[in-house]
């Protein structure tokens, strides 16, 4: 185990355990997996209960008496009012709690005449017993003293499995055994179709059967050994279908023997394997070998161990002294999702992925690309790892696998903006606004200002990185989304670094980068460059509309009669700055223009305010002076033309 | 009474190529003589033809810059002087247009001098120049590697020029579209030019030795890459004189069927690739200089796909043939597939109204230019048989009024728009802005200067959406 210190691991143990006292002779331990809660039972309670949980500092802790025969289970209510205790198999006491103390007088005790195989919280007052004829909800009243019975379902079972994600029991039916998962919440006890296991005389025993959630669906994982090989095999049954209906889905190969416990972390599913003291990474959202629409699977990556804890012991000596845990230890009892309790040592931990070191491990990038992209932590990973590729790492033969990540990076994408543009629209419309519940982002959403500014800016002028961002362009397009400002830009900044004028023409007349009045004078900020730039910026200004920046873009030019004609069709007569255009036409020391434009508002001013004179607003008189001195005759002899 | 015999339209009478500096001294003339087509006529008169063409140019330049000696108009022929270098000169004579009346009986030879548009032949003369370019580089490297030696020079060029003469021969139907020299792209949806695009990256990203890469389906530019207009037009040339004649089949027309031409290239292939032959070197503008390069051509149904490498490496060797064909053949052959489908998407699409009503003579033609990128879109038929839809007049009015597109140097001309009639009756309507040129050709003897501005504004409003050059 020491020897693995530098090896890479995937899997690691939270840096900061839940301490509790380890089960001794006087100390009892149990573990409430709904509220992650880990009781601790000194002398049957007599001498005190320590609850912990869900995290280090969430601590509870009280008295209460023995009240005769070990306790079996102990489970406090989800707001921790109600603390339910068995220790008879026919009978449940509960506990009302005041504050974080038990009020040890009123306790009511709820008999059976049936076996007791556990209970479960369905909500604060509501506590389902699950015995060998059925599942009963019950409402506690603290108030009456009473436990009342709100519904039930008479089943005979062998053993029960909870899930408490999904709120559903798995139960195994004394007659056929079948598996049969129950739907229970307040008040409703759903039973739903049984799990189908192929072969009707099939027993499948309690220790092989775990419960737990994966993207969003129930999973019933089931242990068994492949008929034809001897290894053990996983069977994923997933409660997806018609009716929640179970469906075998996927088989997990494991291609090893023993004793194996499972975990679900981040949507992948765990499995350790004892004897070999290492653990499998599986995601069934990856693809696998298809048999009769069912997927099986092989590891991820070849199986490792999970990466050694070393416990800092409480210590007078400020170094301290570190415990090397043992990993996989028979004194480990794991929980879902990802809970590793070892009670000798009275630690709770819970699992996590390494990322990072499972990003080096996936050496095919197309395929890691898919497994970041369901990763909660992904986001971060797979930028770093486009980055490399993208950067030290590139090569003109990567380009294939780039494009096949950008697809798959856009396709998310793709989905969430449709959804956001969805919602935007139908918002006014829908009456139950209220109800309309704001859909929750993908796991991993990598948004094109997060690849422009983390991907491709660092790459900018870079001799590759046009094609790049071509590559990425084509992509979104493939998904119709459009490119935003930022990627727009550097489009065209690269477009222009590499004199790559006639696609720079063909994307903007296909309109692929974005229209904005931003983007036709960042173009035309490089005409200088080339006449091309220019002729592009304009063609986008047209398109937009944007008439005053061509017609301040044409007096720039000292093109007064164009920009003079687009302003009169544009802006319509009556709002042309009459100044404006004198200046400009001052400005080009060129009399004919001077006198064409001094002219055409001689004529507007006729029109509007019938006189050939410029009113004095429109601060033109230095402009009639020179007109008056460059054209003495003009403006005393002929008539105005109308 | 004059009745009208006979017609016989421009046809050429020599062309010849010289440079004054070499043979200067007496009775070594005939070293200036580069290249004289027709070869069979006395030495005495090729020269005494070059001696007059110095002649001419020497006593133009008393009143005017180098070269600015375009043409001369005799009463029966036309010549045309284009320098493309330094003392070097290449003469084109066409013998112009000539009517045979009969008057009185007696027949008449009538010259229409005026029917020949100098600037429309003094492009072809220049396209002459750019092919032997980009087949062979500037004459005067020719020169300088031949040392000077204008024999072998003539030889060289001769072996060129003899075959571009003879397919050059029929010259009447040049027109304005010859004299733009421009290409014409093929209208691609947006997805599919991406992917022809990003494609063509790939491959050179791939193969770093590729330079460049250029697309064609049939006779359209898919993507031109980074190659300037000139040396794209006279690729474009090339491949439609060399590659795609050879394997019969006419494409000139987008419409025509694929068939035959690309039964060969069904897997794809290289065109000309015999093994340890180095490969066709071509002269084109990549990396600022003009530079030899070695070109190329892999052909897969309707597409061609140039490949540049840079002459100075070693030429390719079968492997590396084999190399490209293996990591891009299937990708292409999908690519071509695609872009087949959509052409003929498009064709049926195109072809469903005009069907419906035919455009008859006297329907107003349009022809759009982009002088930046070399691009037209018309709707004048250049290969209509029988009657020519638009005279010759016209034609050559348009070709008169056109601005050269070689010119763009700075700032944006004016904008400008002129309205001008013919003799005959048409009317053109010219309006040029953001380097663009539009002509609206009407014919209409009726027609009020309102009626044409209302009627070419009608036509610029339903063929320019957005006002902007949509590239169709």
């Amino acid at each position: 185990m020491v020897d693995n210190v530098n090896a890479l691991n995937y899997i690691e143990l939270t840096s900061n355990p839940i301490r509790f006292d380890a089960v001794s002779q006087l100390t009892n331990v149990f573990f409430d997996d709904s509220n992650k809660q880990i009781f601790a039972v000194r002398s049957g309670g007599a001498t005190g209960v320590v609850v912990k949980g869900p995290t280090e500092d969430a601590v509870i802790s009280f008295c209460m008496n023995d009240r005769g025969g070990a306790i079996r289970s102990i489970k406090f209510s989800p707001d921790n009012q109600i603390l339910a205790v068995q220790r008879k198999e026919n009978a449940v006491e509960f506990v009302c709690f005041q504050g974080e103390q038990p009020m040890l007088q009123d306790i009511i005790t709820h008999q059976v005449k049936t076996l007791i195989y556990g209970f479960v919280w369905v909500h604060n007052r509501e506590c389902a017993l699950i015995s060998n004829t059925g599942v009963e909800i019950f409402c506690v009243l603290p108030e009456k003293r009473q436990v009342r019975s709100v519904k039930a379902l008479s089943i005979s079972i062998k053993w029960f499995a909870w899930c408490c994600d999904a709120n559903v029991a798995l139960l195994c039916t004394a007659e056929g055994n079948n598996l049969v998962p129950v739907l229970v919440k307040q008040k409703v006890i759903t039973r739903l179709p049984k799990v189908d296991l192929g072969n009707p005389g099939r027993e499948v025993q309690e220790s092989k059967v775990t419960l737990g959630q994966v993207y969003g669906a129930m999973a019933v994982l089931i242990l068994q050994s492949n008929s034809s090989t001897g290894m053990m095999e996983v069977e994923v049954h997933l409660l997806n279908g018609p009716g929640l209906a179970p469906r075998k889905c996927h088989v997990l190969r494991l291609d090893l023997i023993g004793r194996f416990a499972i975990n679900t972390v981040d949507n992948l599913i765990v499995v350790h394997h004892q004897a070999t003291a290492t653990s499998l990474l599986f995601d069934i959202s990856l693809s696998g070998e298809v048999i009769n629409n069912v997927t099986y699977h092989a590891p991820i990556t070849p199986g490792r161990s999970i990466k050694p804890f070393g416990l800092k012991l409480p210590s007078l000596s400020p170094d301290g002294q570190i415990l090397q845990c043992e990993l996989y230890s028979i004194n480990w009892v794991l929980f879902q999702p990802n809970i590793v309790i070892d009670a000798k040592l009275g630690c709770m931990w819970y699992l996590n992925l390494c990322i990072d070191s499972l990003c080096n491990m996936l050496s095919d990038r197309i395929r890691l690309t898919e497994f970041l992209l369901q990763r909660s932590s992904g986001k971060q990973a797979l930028l770093k790892t486009l980055r490399q590729l993208v950067d030290d790492q590139y090569k003109g033969t990567l380009l294939p696998v780039l494009e096949t990540i950008f697809n798959k990076i856009n396709k998310i994408y793709a989905s969430w903006v449709h959804l956001e543009l969805q919602n935007q629209t139908a918002q006014p419309s829908n009456v139950k606004s209220s109800s309309s519940k704001q859909a929750s982002p993908p796991i991993v959403l990598i948004e094109q200002d997060d690849m422009h500014a983390q991907i491709f800016q660092p790459i900018a002028k870079r001799p590759y990185a046009e094609t790049i961002l071509m590559l990425y362009l084509q992509s979104l397009n493939k998904y119709n989304i459009a490119a935003q400002e930022e990627l727009s830009k550097m489009i065209i900044s690269e477009l222009i670094n590499n004199r790559s004028f006639d696609t720079l023409r063909r994307l903007v007349s296909y309109s692929m980068l974005l229209e904005s009045k931003s983007i036709a004078c960042f173009l035309l900020a490089h005409s200088d460059v080339d006449t091309a730039i220019s002729q592009v910026a304009l063609d986008m200004l047209s398109k937009i509309q944007a008439h005053e920046i061509i017609i301040e873009v044409m007096l720039g030019e000292g093109k007064v009669i164009d920009a003079l004609r687009l302003a009169k069709n544009s802006m319509g007569m009556d709002k042309i700055p009459a100044r404006k255009f004198l200046e400009a036409a001052h400005k080009t020391k060129d009399d004919l223009i001077f006198h064409s434009v001094y002219r055409f508002f001689q004529m507007r001013n006729l029109r509007q305010y019938e006189t050939l004179a410029f009113p004095k607003a429109e601060q033109c008189t230095e402009f009639i002076q020179y007109y008056n001195s460059t054209f003495p005759l003009d403006c005393t002899n002929r008539p105005p033309v109308c | 009474m004059t009745k009208l015999l006979q017609r016989i339209e421009v046809t050429l009478r020599s062309f010849y190529i010289f440079n004054s500096s070499y043979g200067q001294t007496e009775g070594e003339e005939y070293k200036k003589i580069l290249y004289y087509h027709p070869n069979d006529i006395e030495l005495n008169t090729k020269i005494k033809d070059v001696g007059l063409s110095e002649a001419i140019i020497t006593f133009t330049r008393t009143f005017t810059s180098d070269d600015d000696c375009k043409a001369l108009h005799t009463q029966k022929t036309t010549q045309l002087f284009y320098q493309p270098e330094p003392g070097f000169w290449l003469v084109l004579v066409l013998n112009v247009p000539k009517e045979i009346k009969s008057k009185d009986g007696i027949e008449v030879a009538e010259y229409r001098g005026s029917e020949v548009c100098d600037r429309i032949y003094h492009s072809v003369l220049r396209q002459f120049y750019y092919i032997y370019r980009f087949q062979y580089g500037t004459l005067q490297d020719n020169a300088l590697a031949l040392n000077g030696d204008a024999v072998q020079l003539a030889k060289k060029i001769q072996e060129f020029f003899d075959k571009i003469i003879a397919t050059r021969q029929q010259l009447a139907p040049c027109d304005i579209i010859d004299m733009l020299h421009s290409i014409q792209y093929l209208p691609l949806g947006k997805a599919l030019f991406l992917r022809a695009h990003n494609f063509s990256r790939m491959l050179s990203a791939t193969f770093p030795v590729l330079k460049e890469c250029i697309m064609l389906h049939n006779d359209l530019v898919v993507c031109g890459g980074k190659l300037s207009s000139v040396d794209l037009y006279s690729l474009h040339a090339y491949i439609l004189d060399n590659v795609l004649e050879s394997c019969s089949a006419p494409v000139l027309a987008r419409s025509s069927s694929p068939s035959g031409s690309s039964d060969n290239y069904q897997k794809g292939g290289f065109v000309n690739n015999v093994p340890d032959e180095p490969p066709l070197k071509v002269q084109v503008t990549l990396d600022a200089d003009l530079k030899p390069h070695y070109l190329l051509i892999y052909r897969v149904l309707n597409v061609t796909l140039c490949l540049f490498i840079d002459a100075e490496n070693a030429p390719p060797k079968h492997e590396f043939y084999d190399d490209v064909h293996t990591y891009m053949g299937s990708q292409l052959i999908s690519l071509a597939r695609d872009i087949a489908t959509e052409v003929s998407k498009q064709n049926l699409a195109a072809l469903a109204p005009t069907s419906s009503n035919s455009t008859t003579d006297c329907s107003p033609k349009y022809l759009f230019i982009n002088e930046q990128s070399l691009k037209h879109h018309t709707n004048v038929d250049r290969h209509a048989k029988g009657q020519q839809s638009i005279p010759r007049n016209v034609m050559n009015l348009i070709a008169d009024l056109a601005n050269e597109p070689t010119n763009i140097d700075g700032a944006a001309a004016a904008t400008e728009e002129l309205q001008v009639k013919t003799t005959n009756d048409f009317w053109i309507v010219k309006r040029r802005c953001n380097w663009r040129q539009y002509y609206v050709i009407l014919s209409n003897s009726k027609a009020t200067l309102l009626d044409v501005t209302q009627e070419a504004k009608r036509i610029f409003e339903q063929e320019l959406t957005d006002d902007v050059f949509f590239d169709k």
